[in-house]
């Protein structure tokens, strides 16, 4: 174990010594293999970070606001505020509401007049599965990589546009009740009864469509400042399991063949 | 006697051509072929006046700003000529006007502030009254105090003025570098707050271009002078440093011969070495800053960087936990497999140590995961902001844990 341990020493110094000894019998074919001149030649490895995946049974989703510049995002104070968040877990539809800063460019008396207020900027997006997928930390030179659920994009999504242009039809229509809408509300009528019986099943997109509208979503509390007890439970759970690679580069192939 | 005839003839030819093509010039002067002549000119007239007026009545009509323009020619034309030359004026003007405003409009002597809307779009770069130009010059000027300026301003030269609805939009690039310094600013004052604000509101801003039509041409002419003194002294150097130059072309050709023989054309599907170089530097570029990154960002807390490994992995086999057995960890690492069945865990549940990403001496990278050496090189960076959140339903009341924002992007590709 010591000898193993001075190699370890020699290879990589900045490597604490408690995080070195689960990998040491893992890492010294690694270093015999490293020192192969047929993979390196005469390029040594200087520096390790060292892979482990974990966190298997993290619910991980990444969230990216197309309307957000990458710069707001530096430091953790200025991320925008969500004030609340709701997400359908079946059709995966993310929904963030985030205060609008009514002090700059903000018209309130518009706002109330015309939508209802208006003083929340909701955010929407569909969440996309993808394989392979990690999202990566470094911990004291190793990197922990955990794998990714669900990408979904934010964009801005107008509701109270829509509940307007919504509310105006209904009062049109309740005023305009001539014989003449009713009478096309009859044939309408009609029509849909006819239909119906030969009617397929919604499909793709149209179903998808229906089974967010009828799902309820789910409210999220968002809750910040836990990343430090996420990277523990993740180094934790590294750590407590040992892999042992199987096969070589051949194998790795055919099997991808 | 043959000269007297040839004379004859000539004369009579002159007859002729006064008296059958009315476009001859000479019947002005000719007082006998008066009458013929007189015959002809006025339907030329008559013609010109037909299209002119067809021309000209819808013009009038659309071109508003034109009109006192034309009025005040009219007015210089009464005062010295009859009406007859008025109308010449007019129409003369006129014809002006249809050749300026199509695809010949360059040097046009109707003066700036006469100009329509229609042609103010062709030259508006020129024209200093103009709104998009003074709109310019503010851009650049800096001048006003507006918000667009400070934020001008904030960005500093990188994201020059420039002004091009069509063509590009400036995406705010954040050097990797300032990106982490700006953590460590605690402090704002007013003016950056709003402009920060602005920022955010406003994300996206045009890149400005500006047009400088006649600015270009003086750069022509001086670029003609230039050239003339800068010829001379190229030779010179030429002469002088031939020695250099054929130690560098030598240089260029081992390092070519040097490509050739790592027969990376295949590899990067490149047109030449050149192409191969250029690749190759590219990708030490960015083995260096993924490097770089993770050294910074190595226990940063709250900061990801989005990996893409290949969807399938090479097999591992889990030896038990070592939480249960720890005393018989190395020593009795054979036996103890030979007892407990190694779990081949899938790929869906595996966890633990799966490789490593090497840094080399030469700056390029490499990962080994399991026993294979794959490629690894930086994804697409996004502009936007994005966030890596867990769902928590455990507790009381599910909450989604914001653990912090991704920083780039890696790719691991397995080597073939």
């Amino acid at each position: 174990m010591s000898s193993e341990n001075q190699l370890f020493v020699t290879d990589d110094e900045d490597r604490q010594p408690e995080e070195s000894i689960p990998e040491e019998p893992l890492r010294v074919p690694e270093e015999i293999h490293d020192n192969e001149p047929i993979e390196q030649g005469d390029d040594p490895v200087m520096q390790e970070f060292a892979l482990n995946i974990a966190g298997r049974d993290e619910l991980l989703h990444v969230l990216q606001y197309a309307n957000k510049a990458k710069k707001i995002g530096n430091r953790i104070a200025d991320h925008p505020f969500i004030g609340a968040c709701r997400y359908k877990p079946k059709s995966c539809v993310w929904e963030l509401d985030i205060p609008v800063d009514d002090g700059a460019f903000f018209n309130k008396q518009r706002a109330e007049d015309n939508w209802g207020k208006a003083d929340v900027q909701t955010l929407r997006g569909v969440g996309v599965g993808n394989s392979g997928q990690y999202a990566g930390f470094v911990s004291d030179g190793q990197v922990y990589l955990v794998p990714v659920d669900k990408v979904a994009q934010l964009r801005p999504f107008f509701k109270y546009i829509d509940k307007a242009s919504l509310d105006r039809k209904q009062e049109d229509a309740k005023r305009n009740v001539n014989p003449a809408s009713q009478k096309s509300q009859v044939v309408t009528m009609s029509v849909k009864s006819a239909n119906d019986p030969t009617q397929h099943r919604l499909a793709g997109a149209l179903l998808a469509h229906k089974v967010a509208e009828e799902e309820e979503p789910t409210e999220l509390a968002w809750v910040e400042n836990t990343f430090e007890h996420f990277k523990e439970s993740i180094v934790e759970e590294a750590n407590s399991h040992e892999l042992k690679p199987l096969g070589d580069e051949k194998n790795y192939e055919e099997n991808l063949l | 006697m043959r000269y007297l005839e040839e004379r004859y003839i000539k004369e009579d030819k002159a007859g002729k051509m006064s008296s059958g093509s009315g476009s001859g010039r000479l019947p002005s002067l000719n007082s006998s072929g008066g009458k013929p002549s007189l015959k002809f000119k006025p339907k030329a007239v008559a013609r010109r006046t037909k299209e002119e007026r067809d021309a000209s009545a819808p013009k009038i009509k659309t071109e508003e700003i034109s009109r006192p323009y034309n009025d005040k020619k009219n007015n210089q034309g009464k005062s010295t000529a009859t009406a007859n030359k008025q109308r010449r004026m007019a129409r003369f003007l006129s014809n002006t006007r249809v050749i300026s405003s199509g695809p010949l409009a360059a040097g046009n002597f109707v003066s700036e502030k006469g100009s329509d809307m229609r042609r103010g779009f062709i030259k508006s770069e020129g024209g200093t009254s103009s709104l998009v130009h003074s709109g310019l010059q503010n851009i650049e000027g800096g001048e006003t105090n507006s918000d667009d300026e400070e934020l001008d301003a904030e960005h500093g030269a990188k994201n020059k003025s420039k002004f091009n609805m069509g063509r590009e939009y400036a995406v705010h690039e954040i050097d990797d570098d300032n990106d982490y310094e700006s953590d460590e600013i605690g402090e704002m004052d007013e003016e950056a707050l709003q402009a920060k604000r602005v920022e955010e509101l406003f994300p996206v801003r045009p890149v400005r271009i500006r047009h400088e039509d006649i600015e270009v041409v003086k750069i022509e002419e001086s670029i003609s002078d230039a050239t003339t003194r800068e010829a001379t002294p190229a030779v010179k150097t030429e002469e002088v440093g031939s020695e250099l130059q054929q130690g560098l072309e030598q240089r260029q050709a081992n390092l070519q011969d040097r490509l050739k023989e790592l027969s990376l054309e295949s590899q990067f599907q490149s047109l030449d070495q050149n192409e191969t170089l250029q690749e190759m530097k590219s990708l030490i570029n960015d083995h260096l800053l993924i490097a770089k990154k993770l050294n910074k960002i190595n226990n940063k807390p709250s900061r990801f960087i989005l990996f893409q490994l290949p969807s399938k992995l090479p097999e591992f086999e889990e030896i038990a936990p070592k939480t249960e057995q720890e005393p018989v960890e190395t020593g009795t690492k054979e036996e103890s497999d030979k007892k407990s069945e190694p779990i081949k865990p899938s790929e869906d549940s595996l966890t633990g140590k799966i490789g490593s990403i090497r840094i080399h001496r030469s700056g390029k990278l490499s990962v080994k995961i399991g026993n294979v050496i794959m490629d690894i090189s930086k994804g697409a960076d996004t502009a936007f902001m994005q966030d890596v959140v867990a769902i928590n339903e455990s507790g009381e009341t599910p909450c989604l844990e914001n653990l912090g924002r991704i920083d780039g992007r890696v790719v691991v590709t397995p080597r073939f």
